[in-house]
């Protein structure tokens, strides 16, 4: 065992100037799940960024005379009972299904990991508040919580980011707050305090960097479970607006017992987009999670 | 008296704990001249370490300093605010810590550490600062400095670490160096690489040395004076050839027994019999009477206070209670 780690080691001096993120993106590019998930991933971003490439229809526009239309070259997916082009609503509606996975996973991120990270390290009574809000927070089911915030407010993409993100960031500040609490203790900082760093030098700069293996892979399964959940309360007809097209409006269209049998190509698509980008999501965060974990790759 | 660069007076650092206040370090009190290296020597649990974060500031939650003060160039640490302190940590007093496998942060690279306290304390340019870090890890052997900058510590060894530890403190050129077991977690043959850098970088900088060590060996390579500690207290304070010499305090001398020797055939090492008491349960009298070979009545009923033995050389022990009486010179 010990061995072994020497000649790696001898290796590495060999290569210069490989920081611990650029050996674990070296081992993330080794894993072939997490590669396809990316490219997937990636796949879809940009078909839904440069949705007006591939179709010229406007996701929104009525043709009232084409209602229920079924697969044909103009309508390559046929269109729903208001006369809207379905692969056009597909397209622009992965852009908010990302937006909104995206931006709630960075504002959870950001909450999550600053209070996190300041009740980790400075404890005590800032220490006992964050904790004591992310108890109470998290007995409310989320579910629960954000449809009586949407319904509160009304429903718009930004309502519903919002309402996620306030009631997930305790999950991640817990997670960021038991990092903050082992690394405290750690020698280098205690060496880095030694330098003279005031404390939010050795928060950002010596121990946010170190809890970044977890930050990431936590994040990146946040933007999976929030794309679901926006699926799952927009078919509940709490999410987004119904006029806004996304994959959990599309899906609700299913609701319609008629659209169900008669009508795939109106919900498997969604259906499908969304089960593919979950699955990519957490194939890429299983790679970095493997990717980090040094001890799991050194064997 | 103007060669004194660090004093620490009549210092007591106590750890508040579920049974009260326990004081960790119980009334020391010691001098360090510039240019000169203290050793501070004593088994786990005396109160060595605790003394050195006293003097960084750098107590644990739980930890703080009752009384005393830490004068260094005249002015008391003690009563610093944490701005303060920020601005003598690593300018003024420097710290090598005794890890050096887990001193440095893995995810920084070494110029980046290097460079912090120069740009923080000095503010310098990015490029000044490397140009300093470099000349430092040229000064502590590195040939291919500048490479190294870019490099990243898991890619180092053990005995490459601590170097890189001493030249990240000496880069800041402090006035006191403070060296928590620099040697304990290397192998024999680094041990003795690191104490020769480590007295060239102290005469080259005239940086005054504080030793925190339980290593007699390394205290007869480095030191110029050692002070002993027991249970919190100082036991024996003395220059190093006397101490080495004449070792007046029974545990001391202890000590210096329970050192293995070359020359002559042991069948078994000498070891003091007993064990530290606790700072918590101290015994009354004299703190090492229970485990002293040379205990005397009045031990167990009263406390000593350091006598002097010699010149500059002072015991707590009774043994010396009469000036010179001791003394078997």
């Amino acid at each position: 065992m010990q061995p072994a780690i020497e000649t790696k080691k001898a290796v590495q001096t060999v290569r210069k100037g490989q920081s611990p993120f650029q050996l674990a993106l070296k081992r993330f590019m080794k894993n072939k799940m997490a590669l396809v998930g990316l490219g997937f991933l990636i796949l879809i971003i940009f078909v839904s960024v440069g949705a007006p490439l591939f179709t010229d229809h406007d996701p929104s526009y009525s043709d009232l005379y084409n209602v229920d239309a079924e697969p044909s070259s103009t309508h390559l997916l046929g269109t729903n009972d208001s006369g809207q082009d379905v692969f056009a609503r597909l397209l622009y509606g992965g852009r908010i299904s990302l937006l909104i996975g995206f931006i709630t996973m960075l504002l959870t991120v950001a909450i999550g990991g600053f209070l996190g990270a300041l009740a980790g390290y400075y404890g005590g009574w800032l220490d006992m508040i964050v904790m004591r809000v992310t108890d109470i927070l998290l007995t409310l089911p989320t579910t629960l919580t954000v449809l009586f915030l949407t319904a509160i407010f009304q429903t718009d993409e930004w309502v519903l980011i919002i309402a996620l993100a306030v009631t997930t960031w305790p999950n991640t500040a817990r997670i960021i707050r038991g990092e903050f609490l082992s690394l405290r203790e750690q020698e280098y900082i205690l060496s880095a305090k030694a330098i003279g760093c005031s404390g939010t030098r050795i928060i950002f700069r010596h121990m946010l960097p170190n809890t970044l293996a977890p930050l990431v892979v936590n994040a990146t399964l946040l933007v999976a479970v929030m794309i679901t959940v926006e699926s799952a309360l927009s078919f509940l007809g709490f999410g987004v607006p119904p006029t806004v097209p996304t994959w959990g409006n599309m899906l609700k269209e299913a609701q319609d017992i008629s659209v169900l049998t008669d009508q795939p190509w109106l919900w498997i698509p969604p259906g499908l987009l969304v089960t593919l980008t979950v699955l990519s999501i957490n194939f890429i965060g299983d790679g970095l999670r493997d990717a980090f974990d040094t001890k799991a790759t050194r064997r | 008296m103007s060669g004194w660069i660090l004093e620490v007076k009549n210092l007591r650092t106590e750890f508040l704990t579920e049974d009260g206040a326990i004081p960790a370090v119980d009334g020391i009190t010691w001098r360090l001249n510039r240019g000169e290296t203290l050793a501070l020597v004593g088994e786990s649990g005396c109160g060595k370490s605790v003394t050195s974060l006293s003097i960084m500031g750098l107590l644990p939650e739980h930890g703080r300093i009752a009384t005393g003060e830490i004068l260094l160039g005249g002015k008391d640490l003690c009563k610093n605010s944490e701005t303060e302190w920020m601005k003598v940590r690593g300018n003024e007093i420097a710290m090598i810590f005794q890890e050096p496998m887990t001193s440095l942060n893995p995810v920084l690279s070494i110029g980046e550490q290097m460079t912090e306290g120069l740009r923080k304390h000095r503010k310098m340019s990015r490029q000044k600062a490397d140009q300093e870090a470099i000349k430092a890890l040229e000064l502590v052997g590195f040939p291919r400095a500048k490479e190294m900058m870019k490099e990243y510590p898991h890619q180092l060894s053990g005995g490459m670490r601590q170097r890189v530890m001493i030249a990240m403190a000496m880069v800041m050129n402090p006035k006191v160096l403070i060296a928590d077991e620099p040697t304990t977690a290397l192998d024999v043959t680094i041990q003795a690489q690191i104490l020769e850098l480590m007295r060239k970088v102290k005469e080259d900088l005239e940086t005054s040395i504080l030793l925190i060590t339980h290593d007699l060996g390394v205290v007869a390579e480095m030191a110029d004076r050692v002070v002993v500690m027991y249970a919190g207290q100082i036991v024996e304070e003395a220059d190093v050839k006397e101490l080495f010499l004449h070792p007046s305090h029974p545990y001391t001398d202890g000590l210096l027994k329970a050192v293995p020797s070359l020359e002559e055939e042991q069948t078994r090492l000498y070891s003091i019999s007993g064990t530290v008491p606790l700072m918590s349960d101290l015994p009354t009298g004299c703190r090492f009477a229970p485990r002293c070979q040379r205990v005397m009545e009045k031990c167990l009923q009263a406390e000593p206070k350091l006598f002097q033995v010699h010149e500059n050389h002072y015991a707590r022990c009774f043994l010396y209670e009469n000036p010179f009486e001791g003394d078997k010179r």
